[in-house]
């Protein structure tokens, strides 16, 4: 084994004795140590904890994860490291007292914690740029973004230090990363997966999930991470609902459109969603109702709430934010109560209205991001036309997404004579990710997606 | 003083927000974009009954 195996071939070499969770992961934190400088995608490693743990995995009975080295955006509590969410105020903080729910789930399947990842201050953020700790950087390209807020995800599943990771999105920062990262990425429905002791952003479009390289570790990691929890007032009680061994039911073609109008795209964006319908023989188009405005709400309401989570920050050390960030916030703070409020029901009437369209088909296809990834520091782009910046606009597809809960994966799409992947969105009706992951599964069995580890990072 | 100046200006004094000069420009980029998301807001017909769509669970 090299470091560079999917989490199910590492399971299925530990169950079988052809290796132990030790030498895992004891080659999980050498290519970290080898090849991070350059990625910049973890933020803290836990070396001896990993070991230990490992250890466990090796004298006991052998879970569905077992021996996989996974690693968390650092706002996720990890017992003894400080919950810096990519801020530099909060690293003052005192070291959390234990792990975040969902690190805890993994580690009770087997899996092994080896550290915490970079990522966008405070998840306000596309690009994976850290104005503290540094960039992520792009495995695939180490002169552009790795995407954000969870940058250091995605940077260090596709650059191969471990083959999975955890990420938060509020507006579309799991699956932004996994479309310029080239990975597979879940946004679970919203309130699917508990987001217990991690650091909010705007808790009513907070989600937490996975990002991996296969479908298969995504649905492993997501089964063994299910469950109610009460200490997540959001979270809902409905019953496990496994998706592994489901993944190989075939969603029927007549089932699944791609968006049009707003989600239409350009270029590279509007391609990647064709080779994905094609490969699944897809011709049918839907529309989504009032995007624009589903857009603006999810926009407003991320930008109020999250000024209200830092108002007392913004008061007293205002010069310790990233400018970008504290811009924003300070602008959000400002804004009309009835904004908000509308918006709000603008996401009501949103949600009836696309939930309907699912009477009719059971995927709809989008891209994930306008473009590949940007070079590093690159503030602007063009966006349908217009110049606007990088920061708030890699967003446009997937926040009208994330506003109404929507379970999407995102899948790494390759097109020919690009060296950049693109990401298309896998979305499926509330509570449905067995579908969206069995689409995703479906066109990764027929080569149409794939989330290789990236060339310079492949081998040792 | 554009209009999300002159918010920018009350605001910041009823909040307690300190706003140096060079936060200003940021700022007010942003209020601006806001005002622009907030007009789309008004596309969208909504009824009286319509319910916010706040997560609350008593």
């Amino acid at each position: 084994m090299n470091g560079t195996e999917s989490a199910a071939e590492i399971v299925a070499a530990v169950k079988t004795g052809a290796a132990t969770a030790r030498q895992v992961v004891e080659t999980a934190l050498a290519r970290i140590e080898r090849h991070d400088k350059r990625l910049g995608a973890f933020t803290d490693v836990v070396a001896e904890r990993a070991l230990r743990t490992a250890d466990a995995v090796d004298a006991g009975p052998k879970g569905p994860l077992a021996g996989v080295p996974f690693a968390v955006k650092n706002l996720f509590d990890v017992k003894d490291l400080v919950t810096r969410a990519g801020s530099k105020i909060n690293r003052e903080n005192a070291p959390a007292q234990r792990d975040a729910t969902l690190v805890t789930r993994l580690e009770a399947a087997g899996a092994v914690l080896v550290g915490a990842l970079n990522m966008g201050e405070y998840a306000y953020d596309f690009t994976g740029e850290n104005a503290h700790d540094g960039p992520s950087r792009n495995p695939h390209d180490l002169a552009h973004m790795a995407g954000g807020s969870s940058g250091g995800s995605g940077s260090a599943v596709a650059g191969g230090l471990v083959p999975l990771a955890l990420g938060s999105d509020t507006n579309g920062s799991i699956r932004v990363p996994s479309s310029l990262c080239g990975l597979f990425g879940l946004k679970p429905t919203y309130g699917r997966l508990s987001r217990a002791h991690t650091f909010p952003f705007v808790a009513s479009l907070d989600h937490l999930g996975p990002m991996a390289r296969t479908t298969r570790d995504l649905a492993l990691s997501y089964d063994a991470m299910q469950g109610f929890d009460d200490a997540d007032p959001a979270l809902s009680k409905r019953p496990l609902e496994p998706t592994e061994t489901r993944l190989k039911h075939v969603v029927p073609a007549g089932r699944i459109a791609m968006a049009d109008g707003y989600f239409t795209g350009e270029g590279v964006a509007r391609a990647a969603v064709a080779q994905v319908a094609a490969a699944l023989g897809v011709s049918r188009t839907i529309t989504l109702p009032d995007v624009p405005a589903a857009r603006a709400a999810a926009y407003l309401i991320t930008m109020v709430e999250g000024a209200s989570l830092h108002l007392d920050r913004l008061r007293k050390r205002a010069q310790d934010f990233d400018p970008d960030v504290r811009d924003r916030l300070l602008a959000g703070a400002m804004l009309p109560g009835v904004w908000v409020q509308r918006a709000q029901k603008v996401r009501r009437v949103y949600r009836d209205a696309v939930v309907k369209l699912f009477d009719e088909v059971d995927v709809i296809l989008a891209p994930a991001t306008p473009m590949q990834a940007p070079r590093l520091g690159q503030k602007t782009a063009l966006f349908g036309g217009a110049e606007l910046p990088v920061r708030p606009n890699m967003g446009i597809f997937t926040q009208p997404i994330s506003f109404i809960g929507l379970p999407v994966v995102s899948v790494p799409v390759w097109l020919a004579g690009e060296s950049l992947p693109i990401g298309v969105q896998v979305i499926a009706a509330p509570w449905r990710e067995d579908i969206a992951l069995r689409v995703a599964y479906q066109l990764e069995e027929m080569g149409a997606v794939r989330a290789p580890v990236a060339k310079e990072f492949a081998n040792g | 003083m554009s209009e999300a100046e002159k918010l920018m200006a009350a605001a910041a004094e009823l909040l307690r927000l300190t706003l140096e000069p060079d936060y200003v420009p940021g700022v007010t980029a942003h209020l601006e974009v806001a005002v622009k998301m907030a007009a789309l807001l008004d596309q969208v017909e909504l009824d009286d009954e319509t319910e916010p769509a706040w997560i609350y669970r008593p």
